[in-house]
């Protein structure tokens, strides 16, 4: 093993260390200077994304070429990309590098979305920043990570730190968001640990790549391995949240303080959904499609299904977004469906696919839980529908974006989220799977009832008058500049990412 | 030296009301005046280039003013733009009614500025929609349209605005869906793939046709025979496209290898020139270039090049045939090389297992057909449109009526019909049925209204049929009606909304038996009303008169449908049509008669006549109605040579794909061809044999298939020579 190959993980190294100061500071500092935390946070977030692109720099100019999309991709001649590093123990590829650059951004733009709580002590402590980094740390490595035994450490580390930020309001929401995240997700670890043991235990393997190589104890102990792989899916599948492992996502989501909602639905997604990534192309990929294809694209439908349908009667604007994550998951299920005939052009081209919708679904997401967050009332948080009326009047430049979002996660043009769900479906039927795809349109187009609805309240519904006797006037917004900033700021970046879809890829060049 | 020319005059036609929507979003929302102004300053830049273009445009049937602009990698999307002879009057329409509409919201008082972004985002969805080229292009712009028309109607509509906001989004919607079905599948099928899949199927029938044969069942010798008929057609067919394909891309590296100086250009270059041009020189391109290199130089050696026993000449046609061989066409979004690619559609298609396998190409127009009907409206698709015409404030009922409904006929026409000409033909009957339902439903209906505007909406209704009906008929003088009708409807039915919308604000009411005796207080306002009621109702002199009477002279003409139902035939609907006509004038005379004469309503005494910005926006349209009216030449002259290209596309489609895919392929095409340019009229159908002789003769010879290509190739090398000479000319100083 040649430890020179750590730096390569320098970008992780650099958020870790992050956290580490972001918590020692707190003991330090007097309690008027706190507002320098978030600063602190956010400064490791960039200088992590920084490092992220010097090394994939670096890389690229070693080797005159750009990384393989993922490790199976790497040509094997001699002075070629190889991916992997640390024997094995991680790949560094250009689908690592997308997930990580998602969960830094996720992060930094998380950092922006709490920085307005200095009301709530808990939110504003060193810890609660510390946890963010440490929760964007374990994401990045399981964006990088190729064997079984990093993938859980990197997933727990992720895990554990989100629990504790489920809970760190202190009220009954927050601490019920926090205890079902932390039961159900030990529940979903367990799964995925069983699995794991059981494919070790009849392989001797723990490379992804390598454990469902054909070989004799494939078949000799075929019923071990089945087993295994069902526990793994169902531990990975209720990660990303994909029905019928959703139950968790409305009540956790709603509980937990906005900013961490917003890090949950953007960056534990992505993180989660490198897991299945690197399942669906590394471990089965195109030599197993026949086997496992077909329960992603039926998880995919059902989770879109369910996600749209129960979308439609939410009242709270929170939840409701629950929800549309949940039927997001269901779009992003079918981008990882693999034709039994791929080649590697054809699974790196899905990847990338994915990956834009990774990215424009956390711009969205995150722009959208922003908003909500700023919505309150003589110092109460308000996320019913109702009181979204007249947001347009208040704050246009807010209710401007928000609109925005909401037609971008239905997926209208020019938006981001168009291009986004136009990709992976015409993954999914370059794959061969036309049913899902068409089924994912058509539930498209149910879920622009539920996103209207926002919309609607916002500019047409009337407002209502929130004392007896006042004037009726519309909702307002605390004002917090760095909120205003990631709002404004993803904002750009829908229409941008919807303009020049082929930016982001023309980045990489 | 600048010319007009020489600029994006599409995109800045496009996006100049979306710079204004920036413009306006940075102005104080105090300062009303100035975004009023701002917002109307950029709705006229349209407008003047739409004048611009309806005086400099000369109708070639080619497109002109082309840009193309690779846009999204991996899908092979391009922004391209261009116009023909029919998208030059529905940009002049879109670009006056656009500015008109602009300028009659000044009397707007509840948040102004949001009202001017959103009007002027729609006018650039509008016009975007008239100009792209590229199919994908096209929804963008479709989608963007109804984003801002959802909230002009949803914040500053009537009373009902919510649920008429709501229903204009779902119908839409639910069109834009069917569109995007039809825009991605077309997309799949482009590349050829599906076709040769088909053709391996046929392959595999026949074999066990001729197997059960030699096993000693009896099988039809002429089912066989017809089944390798079929067969040579289709591969006939796919050859074609291909060869179509390589012809303009070698084409146009011989192109660029003309105007390059001394040698020819190198490949890289020869890529760079390509690609600013919209060519895809993905595959092949190295062997083309060689081809192209070898034509060349055999072209400037030997004069009787096309000899068979010229050496060279057999390696032109050997490198020719290998690219032939395994060409990959390549999925493509552009509109005008879908056109040519159209029997790729032809294929047998299952939607789902459980469903028997229909054409590929009727279920796409079906598709295309739902979500162009909505718009229209169509009849059984148009419930949306009275509520959103009566709860939009008066300049979006405008912009509703004299620009969206069109983009329906437009879609029709530019896609509808050019990607899938053998449906036109057989679905030519059901439209026309529709249309005619269309017209008498609409009259009817507009007959029972006593809410003026809704008069005035379903009356939009019943013209729009018109356009339906002439569309329909496939003939030159149909399909040139309709154009027109869809032009005069625009400027007559802006002109009623207008005009409604100037005694709405006075009255606050729109009741027609409430008023009474008008005409003694309010002469101006009663003259310009008359004048367009009267142009609405086909009076001659005015402009709907000469559309109405090319859609019925087109119609009756069409002989579609004859050999199916002869009972169903054009003239018959045509006869039925034009009952139309004396409905229409029935219901505008009896609501001009109850508004404007019989005794005067005291309550309406006091009322002023129009004031100077209400006369500003409706003189335009009065002079339109007049001119066009009087002399329509300038409007036809537009048209009078895209639509009978569009036709020949149309009919050529029908030789090849009806009867005569049965009979020897070598025998489809000429015969389609000769059959439309002898008998000179566009509906030639080879079956019935005896099809109309006369003075609809006027269609052009034949035109070579890559004329598009050519057409715009000789601009660009133009172009491409000016900047050599200006190059050398710099060299020379030196």
């Amino acid at each position: 093993m040649n430890w020179s190959e750590l730096s390569e993980l320098l970008p992780v190294g650099v958020v870790l260390a992050a956290a580490l100061v972001v918590v020692f500071l707190d003991l330090v500092i007097a309690h008027k200077d706190r507002y320098a935390l978030p600063m602190v946070a956010l400064a490791g977030c960039v200088l992590g994304l920084g490092s992220l692109i010097q090394n994939y720099l670096s890389l690229t100019t070693y080797y005159k070429q750009s990384p393989p999309w993922f490790s199976g991709a790497a040509e094997t001649a001699a002075g070629a990309f190889n991916p992997l590093i640390l024997g094995g123990h991680f790949s560094i590829d250009l689908f690592g590098f997308a997930i990580a650059g998602v969960a830094l951004l996720a992060g930094a733009l998380s950092v922006l979305s709490s920085a307005h709580e200095e009301d709530d002590s808990a939110l504003s402590s060193g810890e609660y920043y510390g946890l963010i980094l440490l929760a964007v740390a374990g994401m990045m490595l399981l964006g990088f990570a190729h064997d079984f035994l990093t993938l859980l450490v990197s997933l727990e580390i992720m895990s554990i730190s989100t629990y504790i930020l489920a809970g760190s309001r202190r009220d009954l929401k927050s601490g019920e968001a926090a205890l079902k995240y932390l039961v159900l997700g030990a529940f979903s670890t367990a799964f995925l640990m069983m699995g794991i043991a059981f494919i070790y235990g009849a392989t001797g393997k723990l490379s992804l790549s390598e454990v469902l190589i054909p070989s004799e104890q494939l078949v000799s102990s075929a019923f071990l391995i089945r087993g295994g792989l069902a526990l793994l899916l169902v531990g990975v599948l209720f990660k990303v949240g994909a029905a019928p492992f959703h139950f968790w996502i409305p009540d956790v989501y709603e509980g937990a303080p906005t900013g961490v909602t917003g890090l949950m639905a953007t960056g534990v997604k992505a993180a989660a959904f490198a897991v299945l990534g690197r399942l669906a192309f590394e471990t089965f990929g195109p030599r197993y499609a026949h086997d496992w294809a077909w329960l992603f694209a039926a998880a995919a439908v059902l989770t879109m299904a369910v996600g749209n349908f129960l979308a439609l009667r939410q009242e709270n604007v929170k939840r409701m977004l629950a929800y549309s994550g949940i039927a997001h998951t269901g779009y992003l299920l079918l981008g990882f469906l693999v034709s039994p005939n791929a080649d590697g052009i054809m699974l790196a081209d899905q990847l990338q696919n994915a990956v834009f919708y990774l990215l424009a679904y956390a711009l969205m997401t995150l722009g959208a839980f922003g908003v909500v967050g700023l919505v309150r009332e003589d110092g109460r948080r308000l996320e019913r529908l109702e009181d979204f009326a007249g947001l347009s009047k208040e704050h246009p430049g807010l209710a401007l974006c928000m609109a925005m979002f909401m037609f971008s996660l239905a997926g209208l043009p020019p938006f981001a989220g168009f291009f986004a769900k136009f990709l992976v479906f015409k993954s999914a039927v370059d794959a061969g799977y036309v049913l899902p795809a068409v089924l994912g349109v058509l539930t498209s187009v149910a879920s622009m009832a539920y996103y209207l609805r926002v919309v609607r309240a916002m500019y047409v519904d009337p407002v209502r008058a929130t004392k007896p006797g006042e004037a009726p006037a519309g909702a307002r917004c605390r004002y917090s500049w760095t909120t205003n900033l990631l709002i404004y700021g993803a904002g750009l970046a829908t229409i941008l990412l919807g303009l020049f879809p082929s930016g982001p890829t023309f980045l990489l060049r | 030296m600048y010319e007009l020319m020489d600029w994006p005059l599409l995109s800045l036609f496009t996006f100049a009301p979306a710079l204004g929507t920036v413009v306006v979003l940075l102005i104080p929302s105090r300062r009303a005046d100035i975004i009023k102004t701002v917002a109307s300053a950029a709705a006229a830049i349209p407008m003047l280039l739409g004048v611009y273009v309806f005086f400099a445009y000369r109708d070639t049937g080619n497109i002109t003013y082309y840009e193309s602009h690779k846009w999204i990698d991996g899908l092979n999307v391009w922004y391209r733009m261009g116009i023909d002879g029919l998208s030059v009057p529905m940009i002049i329409l879109s670009g006056v009614v656009g500015f008109i509409a602009v300028v009659a919201s000044w009397g707007i008082e509840k948040q102004v500025k949001g009202y001017f972004a959103l009007i002027l985002l729609l006018l650039t969805g509008m016009n975007g929609v008239f100009v792209s080229l590229d199919f994908f292009l096209f929804y963008v712009f479709w989608e963007l349209m109804l984003l801002p028309m959802y909230f002009l109607i949803g914040v500053w509509g009537g009373p009902k605005r919510v649920y008429a906001a709501i229903k204009f989004f779902l119908y839409t919607m639910a069109g834009s869906v069917l569109m995007l079905v039809v825009l991605l599948a077309s997309w799949y099928w482009s590349d050829g793939k599906y076709l040769e899949g088909h053709i391996d199927r046929k392959t595999q029938e026949i074999a066990s046709l001729v197997r059960q044969d030699k096993e000693g069942a009896k099988v039809d010798p002429k089912e066989i025979s017809d089944a390798n008929g079929y067969l040579a057609a289709m591969y006939q067919r796919l050859n074609d496209i291909k060869a179509r394909v390589v012809e303009t891309r070698v084409n146009a590296y011989r192109d660029v290898q003309r105007v390059a100086p001394l040698g020819g250009a190198t490949a890289a270059e020869t890529r760079r020139a390509l690609t600013r041009n919209g060519i895809d020189w993905t595959p092949h391109s190295d062997d083309m270039f060689a081809l192209a290199n070898q034509v060349d130089s055999n072209l400037k050696g030997l004069p009787g090049l096309v000899n068979p026993n010229n050496a060279d000449w057999l390696a032109y046609e050997r490198t020719r045939a290998e690219i032939l061989a395994d060409i990959n066409l390549g999925r493509t979004f552009d509109l005008s090389e879908l056109k040519h690619r159209w029997p790729l559609f032809l294929g047998d298609f299952q939607l789902f297992r459980f469903l028997p396998p229909m054409s590929f190409s009727a279920v796409m127009f079906l598709f295309l057909f739902v979500a162009f009907a909505i718009k229209v409206p169509v009849f059984p698709f148009h419930t949306w449109l009275p509520w959103a015409h009566v709860e939009a404030p008066t300049a979006i009922s405008v912009i509703l009526a004299g620009i969206l409904l069109k983009m329906g006929v437009y879609g029709f026409f530019r896609i509808s019909y050019s990607i899938f000409p053998t449906e036109a033909v057989n679905y030519a009957v059901p439209f026309a049925v529709l249309g005619v339902i269309n017209i008498l439903y609409g009259a009817c209906c507009a007959m029972a209204q006593d809410d003026m505007k809704k008069l005035v909406a379903y009356s939009s209704v019943s013209h729009m049929g018109f356009c339906m009906l002439g569309m329909a008929a496939l003939t030159q003088w149909g399909m040139t009606g309709s154009i027109l009708q869809m032009f005069n409807h625009g400027t007559s039915t802006s002109m009623m909304f207008l005009l409604v919308g100037v005694i709405y604000d006075r009255a606050h009411h729109r009741d027609i038996n409430k008023f009474g005796g008008l005409a003694q207080r309010l002469p101006v306002y009663a003259g310009f009303m008359t004048l367009a009621l009267f142009a609405s109702m086909g009076l001659p002199g005015l402009s709907g008169f000469i559309s109405e009477v090319l859609v019925f002279l087109g119609a009756f003409r069409s002989d579609m449908g004859r050999w199916s139902s002869p009972s169903l035939s054009f003239q018959s609907l045509t006869i039925l049509a034009v009952l139309g006509v004396v409905l229409t004038a029935a219901y505008l005379l009896w609501m001009m008669q109850r508004v404007f004469f019989g005794p005067l309503n005291e309550k309406y005494k006091d009322y002023a006549d129009m004031n100077g910005r209400e006369l500003f926006t409706l003189v335009p349209l009065a002079v339109m109605v007049i001119a066009f009216g009087v002399y329509p030449q300038p409007l036809l002259d537009l048209t009078s040579q895209t639509v009978p290209k569009l036709g020949q596309h149309i009919m050529a489609s029908r030789g090849i794909a009806s009867a005569e895919l049965r009979s020897v392929a070598s025998e489809g095409e000429p015969d389609a061809a000769e059959g439309v340019a002898a008998h000179g009229a566009v509906p030639s159908a080879p079956r019935t044999g005896a099809a109309p002789q006369g003075d609809e003769a006027q269609l052009e010879p034949a035109l070579a298939p890559r004329a598009e290509e050519t057409g715009d190739m000789r601009a660009w090398r133009e172009e491409e020579e000016a900047v050599l000479r200006t190059a050398a000319v710099e060299r020379e100083k030196r």
